[in-house]
């Protein structure tokens, strides 16, 4: 009967008990599901398995799916749905100099990410609606046909929030008109924030310490994630982030996820005990570098995303350039079931050898 | 006006005296003191006993020890009279640190000034030279040559690589395409010339049935020699080889292959220092070539590993637009070695080979078909920089002739 389910009532149902039970199993059905989809609908999805070793094996675990790195988004059109019904399309912010990353989304596929967040979220906040703050520009949301990872972010988030106030200027100055009223509105109201961690770092609470400008936002819960690399350059610790946001604008509680533009709406939230968490909706692999063989528990290695949302383009299964590692299944002290792991960093870029400058900027 | 660095505020000098290079003489091709201050710098690293921290610099200086520089002198004997073109600004690479010495001492011997542009990156080989080249210039002998000579450095961003070209006799660009047609644009005076280092394609062939009869020693050294050739430089070398073509019939190359990749494995994953994010580019790589529409038949897996091997059938396509790297190599067989001239491209470089005969490769280097090769050096030599390079005999191209009759 489970090998007939069908995903759209597992996303409505994974609480359930029965289906609780063995969402593990229904994990790897999905994803094995979907990787024949994709290999059905997506050819050059199919040319780059057929070129992968040992694909075509009936898939016995999660191992076995088989995994494209995440650069190949930058590279090319990857979809398994005619372009007529893709309704949205996703770029990641890209960095300087690199492309950005593009994400075709049909109808399905994006209603599944929003149900997908919503269910994982409050599975964390247990906040349905409240005011909700969003430290970034409404610029960012405006164009609603196309996302930028900050984009799908900020409007994935808006579903919690009634209403929705934006703590940016288009030019990305604080607007203290608007920061002030949410925070004289809301003094004994349960408040959420929302923002891309780099965002929030630079633009807010530098700049309202560089000002001497203390909120109160004790009763507000801050979701913050993405464009932590951004972070890590400047070397700024989780801790000291938590610190410096709690210093500034007293926050209630702050709560890190980890996510990308290429499987939006699956994120891993981060539970009281620190560690980042795989949900119902997705899974985490730690591979090694050297030969792509699955670390042991609590040895660093690259980090394989899967998530069963993942319909209109094959992103299903996908090797990142991320590291961490996992300590535990099943048994976090939070209590919550799943895997749960650090996300350690990214990949140091390697020094270009050869004697031509060039060769750095692509393949072929 | 001319140059000076007071005018140039974002130039720093790493050695020797600007203003009174652009200034200076030319000097007679091979002249005795720009050979012996060669000779000299070469004996300062070798007796160091830090140049076997920077194999680079001692094969530099292994270079232009006192019988190299002998030799290659003696090539140029004949009665013509040659004198420097003048002053020959440099642009070194970003990713060969010690190339710029090679680029200086060229045009040192064929009797030039130098400004010689530095990578921006630093590199710790950098100081080693300096240091040597700054004592083998205190020497009263060589003294001169730093009024002749200027090592600088300066942001990729600023105007002086303009301001330099104005007073340039030549250019020597290093660099690949991108670098030299943008260099290549700044104006330079008419009577200046540029060489150029663009990119080019290098490849190896192996003669399978050699291979065969070859002992396993030397099998071992071979794949050592190979691994030189294709790994020190993640195969980004424009001499690196990114093709192996088999000269011989299916069933001694399969043989064969399977002997020489086995080896070269071991070597490799011995050796090999690889970053995950390399191994992550490649991997990637694999998998965009796997979906090129240019490359419809190529036959290979895509997976982790240090040694990726690709096999065509046929080289009708242009395949040396693949930039295969980090130890990934495309296979062809060919009956014979006269069908080289088939796949042979003007962009061709280097050829390292192992079992062919010099004569037989002669024969086909004679022949009016082959329309590229640079070099045929044996497999090992294949990064070995020398006078002669891409074609270019460069203390000629660097100097000018002079009749008197």
């Amino acid at each position: 009967m489970l090998n007939d389910l069908d995903l759209n009532v597992y996303i409505d149902n994974w609480n359930k008990e029965t289906l609780a039970l063995s969402r593990n199993q229904l994990k790897l059905k999905f994803l094995s599901d979907l990787t024949a989809h994709h290999r059905i609908n997506c050819a050059p999805y199919s040319k780059i398995l057929s070129h992968m070793k040992n694909v075509g094996i009936p898939t016995m675990n999660l191992a076995a799916i088989p995994f494209i790195p995440v650069g190949l988004f930058k590279h090319l059109e990857l979809l398994s749905v005619p372009l007529e019904s893709v309704s949205k399309t996703m770029n990641s912010s890209g960095t300087s100099g690199q492309l950005p990353s593009r994400i075709y989304l049909d109808k399905e596929n994006s209603i599944n990410q929003s149900k997908s967040l919503a269910r994982i979220v409050t599975e964390r906040v247990k906040i349905d609606r409240a005011p909700l703050l969003v430290i970034d520009s409404p610029d960012v949301v405006k164009n609603r046909n196309q996302f930028s990872a900050r984009g799908a972010g900020i409007l994935g988030f808006s579903i919690f929030g009634r209403p929705v106030t934006f703590a940016l200027n288009p030019d990305m100055s604080i607007n203290f008109d608007a920061v002030k009223e949410f925070c004289e509105n809301n003094s004994k109201t349960k408040t959420l924030c929302y923002g891309f961690t780099s965002i929030i770092w630079e633009h807010f609470i530098l700049k309202l310490s560089e000002l001497g400008i203390d909120l109160d936002l004790n009763r507000s819960t801050l979701i913050h994630g993405g464009g932590w690399k951004k972070l890590i350059e400047q070397q700024v610790s989780s801790a000291e982030f938590n610190a410096t946001v709690q210093r500034v604008i007293s926050i209630g509680a702050t709560i890190n996820y980890y996510g990308m533009v290429e499987q939006t709406g699956s994120i891993y939230m981060e539970c009281e005990e620190g560690y980042l968490h795989t949900s119902a909706f997705n899974e985490i692999l730690i591979r090694r570098g050297s030969d792509f063989s699955i670390a042991e528990l609590g040895e660093v290695g690259l980090i394989q995303v899967l998530s069963v949302l993942p319909s209109s383009y094959p992103g299903h299964s996908i090797i990142t350039e991320d590291v961490g590692r996992i300590f535990g299944e099943d048994n976090c002290t939070c209590g919550r079931i799943g895997k749960y792991f650090k996300v350690d960093g990214r990949l140091k870029s390697a020094e270009i050898r050869g004697c031509s400058d060039t060769y750095s900027s692509q393949f072929a | 006006m001319t140059l000076t660095q007071a005018n140039l505020p974002e130039l720093s000098i790493i050695s020797g005296n600007f203003d009174k290079t652009v200034q200076a003489n030319a000097s007679m091709l091979f002249e005795e003191s720009s050979c012996n201050f060669l000779i000299s710098l070469s004996e300062s690293i070798l007796k160091d006993t830090e140049s076997r921290e920077h194999g680079d610099v001692a094969a530099f200086a292994y270079w232009c020890r006192r019988s190299n520089i002998g030799k290659i002198r003696s090539q140029y004997t004949n009665s013509e009279m040659r004198k420097g073109r003048g002053l020959v600004f440099h642009i070194a690479p970003s990713n060969v640190p010690i190339n710029f010495a090679f680029s200086f001492a060229f045009s040192l011997l064929a009797g030039n000034s130098n400004i010689v542009r530095l990578p921006s990156k630093q590199f710790p080989q950098e100081n080693f030279f300096f240091k040597h080249f700054d004592n083998a210039t205190s020497n009263s002998d060589f003294m001169h040559l730093r009024d002749s000579n200027a090592f600088v450095r300066y942001s990729k961003g600023s105007d002086i690589t303009q301001q330099i070209s104005q007073i340039a006799d030549a250019r020597v660009i290093w660099g690949g395409d991108k670098t030299v047609q943008e260099i290549s644009s700044l104006s330079k005076p008419l009577h200046a010339i540029d060489v150029c280092f663009i990119d080019k394609y290098s490849f190896s062939i192996i003669d399978s049935r050699s291979i065969l009869d070859s002992v396993d020693s030397n099998l071992q050294n071979l794949a050592e020699r190979f691994y030189n050739d294709a790994y020190i430089f993640d195969q980004n070398a424009c001499s690196s080889p990114r093709t192996i073509v088999w000269i011989g019939n299916y069933e001694d190359t399969e043989f064969a292959k399977a002997k020489f990749w086995s080896l070269v494995q071991k070597v490799v994953e011995a050796k090999y220092q690889i970053e995950d994010s390399s191994r992550m580019q490649k991997y990637l790589d694999l998998c965009l070539l796997s979906v090129d529409v240019n490359y419809p038949s190529l036959d290979f897996e895509i997976e982790n590993s240090l040694v990726s091997r690709i096999q065509l059938n046929e080289f009708d396509l242009d395949y040396t637009g693949i930039r295969n790297r980090y130890g990934s190599f495309l296979e062809i067989r060919l009956e014979s070695l006269s069908l080289l001239t088939k796949l042979v491209t003007r962009k061709f470089q280097t050829a390292t080979y192992f079992g062919v005969s010099k004569d037989d490769l002669k024969e086909v280097v004679q022949s009016g078909a082959l329309k590229g090769i640079d070099r045929v050096v044996p497999m090992g030599s294949a990064l070995d920089i020398d006078i002669h390079w891409d074609g270019y005999d460069l203390p000629i191209a660097l100097s000018r002739i002079i009749t008197i009759k």
